[in-house]
């Protein structure tokens, strides 16, 4: 036959359309059982659109861990985080997982500035840019700065994956104001307090 | 075969058919629920991935109200702007993964590593998604996002799609075309498939083609357009923890308490020494006991117990007898330790006989004392014997005394002076002299006062003056009383301590009527005068009065003017004025409508000098009363000036002048060190230290003062009143000490500072007394010290700054 019959032409134009409902309905039913039947995720799949990997240079080890302080005391680190993103976003810090101690929580100061240079090691040569998370006590912190939409220290990525930001932490033990006895009440405290860095990505447009 | 009507196009025009059907229909099922309150979002993100990938359009119906959270399920909600990136509110879809304990949600992307931090609340939640069909977002995500690549390749291809499906689906006129063209409605089935039986008519003509193709790709573009505008979005996110940050406090920074027992004023043989002592944090890990030899800094440890009872034996038959200080350091388990004040004791021994000291000034009959300590077996006579201070010509006092040694001395039949005191023990042929209660004074004579006249009529805040002096132990206190006449008591009104021995006194406080007054002046010994009688004095309040009390005789920046108004017809206001001195062109510095009447006034804008001050009484009736003038009060703001005196105890005694102590003198301004003393440039220089009762400066007991002085030279630094009685009445003790300038900047602003270290004491030693009262010392420079410039020093007094402590 060189060329569809009439028939054939008849039914194929016929029967088109439903096939066609047909399948699109197939198609909306199977996505919306696979995506709404499903109760639990597969966590640590990466995207052919890029992959969000933010990392720092702490080696897993806490930067601070002081012990036998006094009032008055205070000390500093410094930690470089690297997005290895291909896509822009925004980098949030903020705190969690907050452990307290005799009130000790609201007395030990935490400034965390944004900058350049330095290392988890050796904060020489930190320069800081941005200092825009207000100096506050550990247990204001972990209620101001405690998840990505409270979070503090923007730094807006621009999706070059390896572009990185220095973070500088001062920490001070500051009784100011505080009685002789409430002073020797903190005594033999321990706080401790986690640092989370959080990126998430602009809505970027996915390449087909 | 590619002919119009050939296989070729036909099943081109069939895929054409079946993909424009396909898209269609999905277009339809995106728009359609929204007929039944479900709300349709493109994803624009892949965090969903692997079941949800952009592009694909996610239907959502509202949450029930009365249906709990779907945990688990994939849920649309609004994300607030502070949690979004880009800083814009978006409607986020995510899944449920656990409900916290406070009424919020945790949220994740399937393909996120990490939950999402930011908590969810029940309000946030606009829909639980329902349906979900593929991928027909997509042109309108690329257009939305400015993507048009693909936008354009897919536009091509449908737009040949159309024209496939439309124009090549029949043979031209043989064959029932599609359906009329159909309206331009989204989601419309542009492809009318339905059957059309074989009819004889011509099939749709050219015309209603192209409407049908119209048709489908306004439906298309609609599609595409709704599909640009409402986009759900689902962020990746990633995060990075420094974990465990750690603050721990010592356990323990307080030293320890510690306290000694007093083992008494005179010890023996063998005693027992108990400390106590406590640390909370730390325990104690030794108290050590120690004793030095009055005068010595040299410790020697008696023991160290390391538990409770902290106690030692002391063999004091192993020492010389003598006054020794004890004390105890503990030491905590952290290493910090805290020492006791000094404890002092006499270690006697031998043989000793001791005459109780009966205080520094004595009037009248006053009992002595002696004691004999370990007499043993020896019977002993005591007599006690006087000398004129520092004579050392003695002369009996009482004889014979047997014990307990008790003598009455009648100081009346002594001329007032300081005399030194011994006791003489005598057993047999061995004769034994006791230490010398040095510089005892003698005074028996009251002292000498004088009112001044408080004028016939008396209203308000009246100062009551008088003069005072006496010859020997020194005014001690002035006290003014009154009388109200036809009454025989005297009332106590006021008193003073110091020179000027004049008081401030509300006379509103008596009833109006006539009064007598006088005042009685006291010495330090006890003895006491009462003035002449300022008699038949009228108090009288009914009318309006006003003075001004004294700011000061210095001003210096912003001081206090303060008038005492009283009026029983009430007080409108009151004006409180200066003007220069004797000029009487007066200016109001203040008005003030309610007590306290007091103003600050700013010297600074007016020139230095002399000022007059005072106040005027506005009744409401509109009558005026004008206080007394305060004449003659210095404004000095001259920029070089005392700035601050301060003295520290060295390792002597504390309140008591000896070697170590240092006294500062700090100037406003750098000076020349050559106007404080000739040919001087700071560096270390041997002064002397005068240090001068009160009583021989006319200034009264508690402000004796101190100089410097320089052999074959003057030191210009002037005079420091210590507020404090460290040397006995009238007397005068000197030191060697040596004196240095250094230049000091405290807040960017240069000034030199004087330095004067006590050495050994020169003459006078016996007269020095301990003064441990806190007091801030006044120091007044002179003029002749000058800034480089050339500018005179100020000679208004500084004060010593900080919190009042113990000088010396």
């Amino acid at each position: 036959m060189k060329t569809p019959s009439a028939r054939v032409r008849k039914l194929v134009m016929f029967a088109s359309a439903p096939v066609a409902i047909l399948i699109a309905g197939g198609m909306v039913w199977q996505g919306s059982q696979a995506a709404f039947n499903a109760t639990t995720r597969n966590a640590g799949s990466s995207w052919s659109t890029g992959s969000v990997t933010l990392t720092d240079d702490d080696n897993g080890a806490a930067a601070f861990t002081v012990e036998n302080i006094v009032p008055g005391q205070t000390g500093q680190k410094c930690i470089v985080v690297t997005s290895r993103s291909n896509v822009p976003g925004e980098v949030r810090a903020y705190t969690q997982n907050l452990v307290t101690s005799k009130g000790l929580e609201n007395r030990i100061y935490f400034d965390l500035e944004q900058g350049t240079g330095g290392s988890f090691n050796d904060c020489t040569g930190f320069t800081p840019t941005a200092n825009q998370v207000p100096e506050l006590p550990l247990s204001q912190l972990a209620t101001v700065n405690r998840d990505f939409a409270t979070g503090g220290a923007p730094w807006d990525t621009s999706g070059t994956p390896g572009e990185n930001q220095s973070y500088r932490g001062t920490w001070r033990f500051d009784t100011t104001g505080m009685s002789q006895d409430e002073v020797n009440a903190l005594q033999g405290a321990r706080v401790s307090i986690d640092l989370v860095w959080e990126l998430q990505s602009d809505n970027a447009p996915t390449t087909p | 075969m590619f002919s119009a009507d050939g296989w070729g196009i036909f099943l081109a025009s069939v895929a054409s058919r079946l993909y424009l059907g396909i898209l269609l229909s999905l277009a339809l099922f995106a728009v359609l629920p929204a007929l039944f309150g479900w709300h349709g979002t493109v994803v624009q993100s892949g965090s969903m991935e692997p079941h949800i990938s952009p592009g694909d359009v996610v239907l959502a119906s509202d949450l029930d109200p009365a249906q709990p959270v779907p945990l688990g399920r994939v849920v649309q909600f609004r994300s607030p702007a502070s949690a979004e990136p880009s800083g814009v509110e978006k409607t986020r879809l995510h899944r449920i993964v656990t409900a916290n304990d406070d009424g919020t949600y945790v949220t994740a992307g399937d393909a996120n590593a990490d939950v999402d931090s930011t908590p969810l609340t029940r309000e946030q939640i606009t829909g639980q998604a329902r349906l979900l069909v593929p991928g027909v977002g997509l042109p309108g995500l690329w257009l939305g996002s400015g993507n048009f690549p693909p936008l354009a390749l897919w536009s091509v291809i449908t737009l040949a799609a159309v024209v496939a499906a439309v124009f090549g689906g029949g043979t031209r006129g043989r064959d029932p075309g599609p359906g009329t063209g159909g309206p331009a409605e989204p989601g419309g089935d542009g492809d009318a498939g339905g059957g059309q039986p074989e009819t004889d008519d011509d099939g749709p003509s050219p015309a209603a083609k192209a409407g049908t193709a119209v048709g489908i790709i306004a439906a298309l573009s609609v599609v595409v357009v709704l599909g640009a505008s409402v986009f759900s979005s689902a962020a990746f996110t990633a995060t990075t923890a420094n974990a465990a940050n750690s603050f721990a406090t010592a356990a323990d920074w307080s030293p320890p308490s510690v306290t000694l027992g007093n083992p008494g004023p005179a010890v023996r043989g063998t005693v027992v020494l108990t400390a106590e002592a406590a640390d909370p944090e730390s325990g104690i890990r030794t108290v050590a006991i120690q004793y030095a030899a009055a005068g010595s800094s040299t410790w020697t440890t008696l023991c160290t117990p390391a538990s409770a009872p902290f106690s030692c034996a002391w063999n004091t038959a192993t020492l010389p007898d003598g006054q020794y200080s004890l004390r105890a350091v503990a030491t905590d388990n952290s290493g910090l330790s805290a020492a006791t004040q000094p404890i002092s004791t006499a270690v006697a021994n031998a043989f000793s006989v001791v005459l109780n000291d009966p205080g520094e000034v004595v009037r009248g009959t006053t009992p002595l004392t002696a004691a004999v300590n370990n007499p043993g077996a020896g019977l002993y006579t005591v007599r006690l014997e006087y000398s004129a201070a520092g004579a050392n010509k003695w002369s009996t006092l009482c004889l014979n005394l047997l014990s307990p040694y008790n003598c009455a001395w009648t100081t009346t039949m002594f001329a007032n002076g300081s005399y030194d005191l011994r006791a003489v023990a005598v057993s047999g042929l061995t004769t034994t002299y006791s230490a010398t209660v040095a510089d005892v004074l003698v005074d028996n004579a009251a002292p000498s006062v004088t009112l001044t006249d408080p004028g016939a009529t008396i209203r308000g805040t009246a100062t009551f003056a008088a003069t005072a002096s006496d010859a020997d132990s020194g005014v001690a206190q002035v006290q003014w009383q009154y009388q109200r006449a036809g009454t025989s008591t005297w009332v106590a009104m006021c008193a003073v301590t110091d020179i000027p021995f004049s008081c401030r006194f509300d006379t509103t406080a008596l009833a109006n009527g006539t009064y007598n007054f006088r005042a009685v002046a006291t010495d330090a010994a006890g003895n006491s005068t009462v003035s002449a009688v300022a008699s038949n004095r009228t108090v009288d309040n009914t009318v309006a009065s006003v003075s001004m009390e004294d700011p000061g005789e210095y001003l210096t920046g912003t001081v206090p003017l303060t008038a005492s108004a009283s009026s029983p017809a009430g007080i409108t206001s009151v004006r409180i004025q200066s003007a220069p001195a004797g000029t009487g062109t007066w200016t109001t510095r203040c008005t003030a409508t309610a007590r306290p009447y007091t103003c600050g006034w700013n010297t600074t804008a007016v020139a230095d000098g002399l000022y007059d001050f005072r106040a005027i009484l506005l009744e409401p009736s509109g009558r005026e009363t004008t206080s007394a003038t305060m004449a003659s009060r210095r404004v000095d703001n001259s920029p070089l000036r005392g700035a601050d005196v301060q003295a520290v105890n060295g390792t002597g005694t504390a309140g008591r002048f000896d070697a170590g102590d240092v006294l500062t003198f700090t100037y406003s301004q750098p000076v020349t060190l050559g106007s404080v003393t000739a040919g001087w440039n700071g560096s270390t220089l041997p002064v002397t230290v005068r240090l001068r009762d009160g009583n021989l400066l006319g200034l009264g007991n508690s402000a004796d003062t101190v100089d410097i002085q320089r052999t074959g030279g003057t030191v210009n630094l002037g005079t420091l009143n210590t507020k404090g009685n460290f040397i006995k009445n009238r007397k005068t003790a000197t030191f060697n000490a040596t004196m240095a300038a250094t230049t000091v900047t405290v807040g960017g602003v240069p000034r030199t500072v004087v330095t004067v270290t006590l050495g050994t004491v020169a003459g006078g030693a016996s007269s020095l007394r301990t003064y441990a009262t806190p007091a801030a010392m006044v120091w007044s420079p002179t003029a002749a010290v000058t800034s480089p410039a050339g500018v005179a020093s100020s000679t208004a007094p500084a004060t010593e700054t900080g919190a009042l402590d113990r000088d010396f």
